[in-house]
């Protein structure tokens, strides 16, 4: 019972995460507005959020001129909870600029849409700054009730985050194991270390497929293809086929000792690769993926405190269930090895 | 040293004693430019041009190296094992294909470029074209040599350098591809360097790895 202490925790904090980050819902944001091109004069338009609560409290809509000065407008009607029509009016002749909107209430807190609105009709040229400006007193910044943060373009997927970021890890770790074991069996020659190197390998396999699976489920709703030419996706695939070429390797060879020390050679060299494709290269190249090429990772400002709550525990879960895989897979080595050739290792 | 030097200088008599294995090399790289040349006659995208002449790089580097450890007879092996370090052994092997697959790699170049047009090169940048081609193919040898040591020991033999090295290589294509195309475009040296950089780090990684790693190859 003693030994089992990690595995009850493992499941523990796997059904932790799959209800927290399945159930917990999205916190309000702006998802978009009916038309984005404005027009000198007053303009009507309706903005679209998410999960807000429009209709709960005195809602405020400003669009940001630039970081201090925010236009003023008018509420006409709240549609619906989650749908709002203001007007604002633009001076005559103003420069081309796009404006950001911030909706705020008591409820939801400060929504933030970059972009939302350009101007267009002016030129470069144009001088006549006299917006309406207005004066911005916010109550409630932040959104009190608990939820998953509203992240544009990523919306209600961000909960992948709980299982395609882990996979990862988890290989990585996996693969760690596989090195290590590759080393001490180049070192000592013990037969239960190529074993150990077979399971870990095999095992990150899985979870490789599924961080493809995962990844490729996501980049559909983030980027709109199954899988795009990126770095960070190429050294994924790459890895695949690396380790791939591991298990042929095994096969190809019927001598037992000669087997796991090729082996051994090909799975240390194959590790090295590994982290150049999946840490190095991506970071050098432009690259789509959060946290490669330039692009922030979910980061401080982005993975806020309800994330955390689910995606260390995430991580911890997940390399738990990983390593007791690999346990039981390297147990069913040691009993084949048993079995057929009557060898305790 | 000297035993590294004659080494050096066993590997190339040997290329040259058995001509038919440099001919078959060469034959197979022009063969395949040829081929490219029925298909598309001259190429003027440099895109394109590139690509394909990276392909055939990397086919001649497969065929050329996962040969190298396969040429030698049994018997020679074991008084190898017996006089030189494996340590030795592979570096010698490591600066052999490293010449000869930049002495392949400029003629590769050369005979595409007559076949085919230099695909909108130029003489101003050729010369830091043929210092990527020259990365490029230290870099191939750099990688397949441990890769073919590999292969060799396998059952399968010699055909198993493509299945093992087939996926290692793409990050070295994917750097080579990367410092080539820039240069095709125009950019200028010294904002590509530090892709060549990168190249030579990756390099001097893979013969640091082959060197510690070969010598549990070499037990037999």
């Amino acid at each position: 019972m003693r030994h089992l202490w990690w595995k009850v925790l493992c499941g523990l904090l796997l059904a932790y995460i799959t209800v927290f980050s399945l159930t917990v819902p999205l916190g309000p944001g702006v998802i978009g507005v009916d038309q984005a091109a404005l027009t000198s004069g007053e303009n009507t338009r309706l903005i679209q959020t998410y999960n807000a609560h429009l209709d709960a409290a005195d809602l405020q809509v400003f669009l940001g001129v630039d970081d201090s000065s925010y236009l003023c407008t008018e509420i006409l009607e709240i549609v619906e909870h989650d749908l709002v029509k203001v007007s604002f009016t633009l001076p005559e002749n103003a420069p081309n600029k796009s404006f950001n909107v911030l909706m705020n209430n008591a409820t939801d807190g400060t929504m933030f849409f970059p972009n939302a609105f350009r101007y267009a009709e002016g030129s470069s040229s144009s001088e006549n700054t006299a917006w309406d400006i207005c004066t911005v007193s916010v109550e409630n910044q932040f959104n009190t009730a608990f939820s998953i943060p509203f992240q544009p373009i990523i919306y209600e997927s961000i909960r992948n985050l709980m299982f395609h970021v882990p996979m990862w890890f988890t290989m990585f770790f996996l693969m760690g194991i596989g090195l290590v074991a590759s080393i001490r069996y180049l070192a000592k020659g013990d037969v239960s270390m190529d074993l150990k190197a077979l399971a870990s390998v095999q095992v990150g396999l899985v979870f490789c497929v599924l961080g493809l699976i995962t990844g490729s489920v996501w980049a559909r709703f983030t980027w709109g293809a199954w899988w795009v030419n990126d770095p960070q996706l190429n050294g994924a695939l790459v890895t695949f086929l690396i380790y791939v070429a591991y298990i042929i390797l095994r096969n190809s060879i019927e001598d037992d000792q000669k087997r796991a020390r090729i082996a051994a050679v090909f799975n240390i060299f194959a590790f090295v690769i590994l982290f150049v494709l999946l840490m190095v290269l991506p970071r050098f190249s432009e690259s789509l993926h959060p946290g490669k090429g330039g692009n922030p990772a979910f980061n401080k400002y982005d993975l806020d405190n309800t994330l955390r709550m689910v995606f260390y525990p995430a991580v911890i879960a997940w390399i738990l269930l990983g390593y007791w895989i690999y346990q039981l897979r390297l147990r069913l080595h040691r009993i084949e090895k048993k079995y057929y050739y009557h060898e305790n290792v | 040293m000297k035993a590294l030097m004659y080494l050096i200088k066993h590997e190339f008599r040997m290329e040259f004693r058995q001509k038919y294995a440099i001919a078959s090399i060469l034959l197979f790289t022009i063969s395949t430019i040829y081929v490219v040349y029925q298909a598309m006659r001259k190429i003027d995208d440099s895109k394109v041009w590139n690509a394909m002449l990276w392909i055939i790089l990397l086919f001649s580097a497969f065929n050329a190296i996962s040969k190298s450890f396969s040429t030698e007879q049994r018997s020679l092996r074991m008084y190898l094992y017996t006089t030189v370090k494996p340590q030795q052994f592979v570096l010698a092997k490591l600066i052999y294909n490293m010449l000869f697959m930049v002495i392949l790699g400029i003629l590769a170049l050369g005979v595409f470029s007559l076949f085919l047009g230099d695909g909108g090169l130029g003489p101003l940048k050729l010369g830091s074209y043929l210092l990527g081609v020259v990365m490029g193919s230290m870099g191939f040898a750099c990688l397949l040599t441990l890769i073919a040591g590999i292969a060799a020991q396998t059952d399968s033999g010699i055909g198993m350098t493509a299945v093992l090295g087939l996926p290692i290589t793409i990050p070295l294509i994917l750097i080579i591809m990367r410092f080539t195309t820039q240069i095709m475009k125009g950019i200028p040296f010294s904002d590509n360097a530090e892709n060549l950089l990168y190249l030579g780090v990756l390099n001097v990684g893979l013969i640091g790895l082959t060197y510690l790693l070969f010598p549990y190859l070499w037990r037999d």
